[in-house]
């Protein structure tokens, strides 16, 4: 059964739509990931389905069940907010028990069982030391697995989490996101989850909601987003630390079809070519290809034949990102190993070919459709 | 350096120069309160006199009219105390309200909000004659109830509108995470937001009590001579043929001193009501 449907939700603030017909889907026991950059409504999205905001229009159903018109408190979720919104007048065990000691859940539960099932959720997060102490007297990490006992020690149907590590640092988001990852499994319970990071969306989330500027861009499995992104957008936001593009046209020489720049020219395979010309009148192509699906070299092969120099580069340990100076644009790549490199040194470069994304230029649309098969393109 | 040096000490002059004139009358007070008639009577001020407490005696302790001081004290302390009670119970719901709940437009939530305000701006003056009137034929003249009525004129505009900036500077999300624990609008107000601005509401009782109990032209028009508070009772010393001024100088001073120890007591939580913003966790 589907626990969270969203159908055709629209909702504005004065000018401004913030969230654009926006449809999806979330099954019982899934963990749903809200992907996408700062303003394009994840946290809209939450506010709407927490109640916390009314929609203009469409239709949000929990549990089988129209919500629309019901208040937060009878839709019977949990929320962590970015912020935290740790009650600053109350300790961390007053934090954690105040929505078993909610008016209407207060009944099921006696004090001594309120304690025990604090005491049980703070033991799982690693708090259990913490619970004398004011919210003020915390640090980041742990004011963050204060907010989430809050909204575990609930077993709501659903969980709404808003970027609830944005704020942490690395280390701390990297542990974080294997533990919540583990927990939800455990508990066994519906997650939607916002962030603007693809690897945390695709550490945590067995589905992805990809959206920008409020409107739904792709949903899929992780590794569905990243083989067959949609378009050049949900491609650029799978890229690490961030995609290449290059501006083509596609151009008939001997009755062969290229695609070309100034920099390059690509061969296509007739099939291929066929499709663009199909769906693109203009013949304009933006290339995309991923600074992992670069291939460097010191020296020219076949797999690296193309000329170019190194702008500057990163080396981060066991991997090495490139920023490559290659005719009029400036390339990332991301290298699995360490090789000894110097600015401005002469090197050359190939594309690992198989991954290379073609997108119409105006609409941004991915032309190679999933499965698709159509030879391969060559230097 | 030396301009930053003659700054300063114009600084403290200026502000030694105002801390006079402010404490003079009160000063000048209490030496009148201590001092016999002959010793106020005398045609240049004395400074150098036998101190005496006479005075106080008189009208704490003494017999007839000068006696009932003490029942103006009770007055004062009944109407303005019930009166900050119930301005505080009608304007800090009112304030939450205002700065929380939904209305069809935010600019009728701010003209609410500015019409009771303007209540605090308007003359006392322009309101005591219909006032009167209908107090007459309500019979609420002469009556605690009535002075304690009137006085929300005073207590409710403050009230609301400090208890509405108060609430107005607590996150919204502490609001939005309890109503998703499971709490509805009363329990998420009694719970979290009221526990927040408990220090500044004490401050605004306090401000509400001062202002109620320094009123005069409400007692001078509503209050007969069972229910007179203190600022309209010390009126009472000055006679036909002669004015007590040992005796009304006691009484002013001790009048004064509940606004003094609440004022002191509200600077301190005035301070904590300020700085609030900056500490929370």
């Amino acid at each position: 059964m589907q626990e969270i449907v969203s159908k055709n939700v629209w909702k504005s603030f004065g000018i401004i739509t913030a969230v654009k017909g926006l449809s999806f889907e979330g099954e019982k026991g899934q963990t749903l990931v809200i992907l996408g950059p700062s303003g394009a409504g994840k946290t809209t999205t939450l506010r709407l389905i927490a109640g916390l905001e009314e929609l203009d229009q469409g239709e949000i159903y929990l549990g089988g069940k129209l919500a629309n018109d019901l208040l937060p408190y009878q839709r019977n979720l949990a929320m962590t907010f970015e912020s935290y919104a740790l009650y600053p007048h109350m300790t961390v065990s007053e934090n954690i028990a105040f929505p078993l000691k909610a008016p209407e859940r207060k009944a099921n539960y006696s004090n001594k069982e309120i304690k025990e099932k604090v005491r049980e959720v703070a033991q799982l997060l690693g708090i259990d030391e913490l619970l004398n102490r004011m919210p003020r007297e915390l640090s980041g990490g742990q004011r963050q697995r204060v907010a989430l006992g809050r909204t575990l020690i609930k077993e709501p149907r659903i969980f709404l989490f808003d970027e609830p590590i944005a704020h942490l640092d690395a280390k701390l988001r990297h542990r974080m996101r294997g533990e919540m990852k583990r927990l939800f499994k455990t508990l066994n319970s519906t997650v939607i989850y916002t962030t603007h990071d693809y690897i945390e969306a695709s550490a945590i989330g067995d589905k992805v909601v990809v959206i920008n500027k409020g409107e739904l861009q792709q949903v899929g499995e992780p590794q569905e987003i990243y083989n067959h992104p949609i378009n050049d957008f949900v491609f650029g936001l799978t890229c690490d630390p961030s995609a290449n593009f290059f501006q083509c046209k596609l151009v008939k020489r001997n009755e062969g079809y290229y695609l070309e720049n100034e920099d390059i020219t690509l061969s296509l395979p007739k099939k291929l070519a066929n499709k663009i010309l199909l769906s693109n009148a203009e013949r304009e192509i933006r290339l995309g290809i991923r600074p992992i699906d670069i291939v460097v070299s010191t020296i020219r092969s076949e797999k690296a034949p193309l000329p170019a120099e190194i702008y500057t580069f990163e080396p981060l340990g066991s991997k090495l990102i490139i920023t490559i100076k290659f005719g009029q644009s400036l390339l990332k790549a991301k290298l699995g190993e360490m090789m000894k490199v110097d600015i401005d040194q002469k090197i050359w470069i190939g594309f690992s070919m198989a991954r290379l994304y073609l997108f119409d230029l105006k609409t941004g649309i991915n032309i190679l459709k999933n499965g698709d098969k159509y030879g391969s393109i060559s230097i | 350096m030396q301009k930053e040096k003659i700054r300063r000490i114009l600084l403290y002059v200026g502000a030694i120069v105002v801390t006079v004139i402010v404490l003079f009358p009160f000063f000048w007070i209490f030496l009148n309160s201590i001092k016999s008639p002959i010793d106020i009577g005398a045609a240049y001020p004395k400074f150098i006199f036998h101190a005496i407490s006479e005075n106080y005696k008189d009208i704490l302790l003494g017999t007839g009219a000068k006696s009932s001081f003490l029942k103006y004290l009770k007055n004062s302390l009944i109407i303005a105390g019930l009166g900050t009670l119930l301005s505080f119970v009608v304007s800090v719901p009112a304030g939450y309200a205002l700065a929380r709940l939904k209305l069809r437009s935010e600019k009728t939530k701010n003209n609410i909000a500015f019409t009771l305000l303007s209540f605090w701006f308007g003359p006392e003056l322009a309101i005591l004659i219909p006032l009167y009137t209908m107090y007459s034929y309500l019979g609420l003249t002469n009556t605690y109830m009535g002075l304690i009525i009137a006085y929300q004129v005073i207590g409710i505009p403050l009230g609301v509108w400090i208890a509405r900036s108060f609430f107005g500077d607590i996150p919204l999300e502490l609001a939005e995470a309890a109503s998703i624990d499971g709490y509805k609008l009363w329990h998420i107000f009694w719970k979290i937001d009221l526990p927040l601005v408990r220090p500044g509401l004490a401050a605004l009782a306090v401000l509400i009590f001062i202002f109620q109990w320094n009123n005069f032209v409400f007692a001078l028009v509503i209050a007969g001579e069972g229910t007179m508070p203190v600022t309209l009772a010390i009126l009472g010393f000055i006679g036909y043929s002669s004015v007590l001024w040992g005796q009304m100088s006691a009484a002013i001073i001790i009048s004064i001193i509940p606004a003094i120890i609440l004022a002191i007591m509200a600077q301190k939580y005035l301070v904590k009501g300020l700085t609030f913003g900056a500490v929370r966790g």
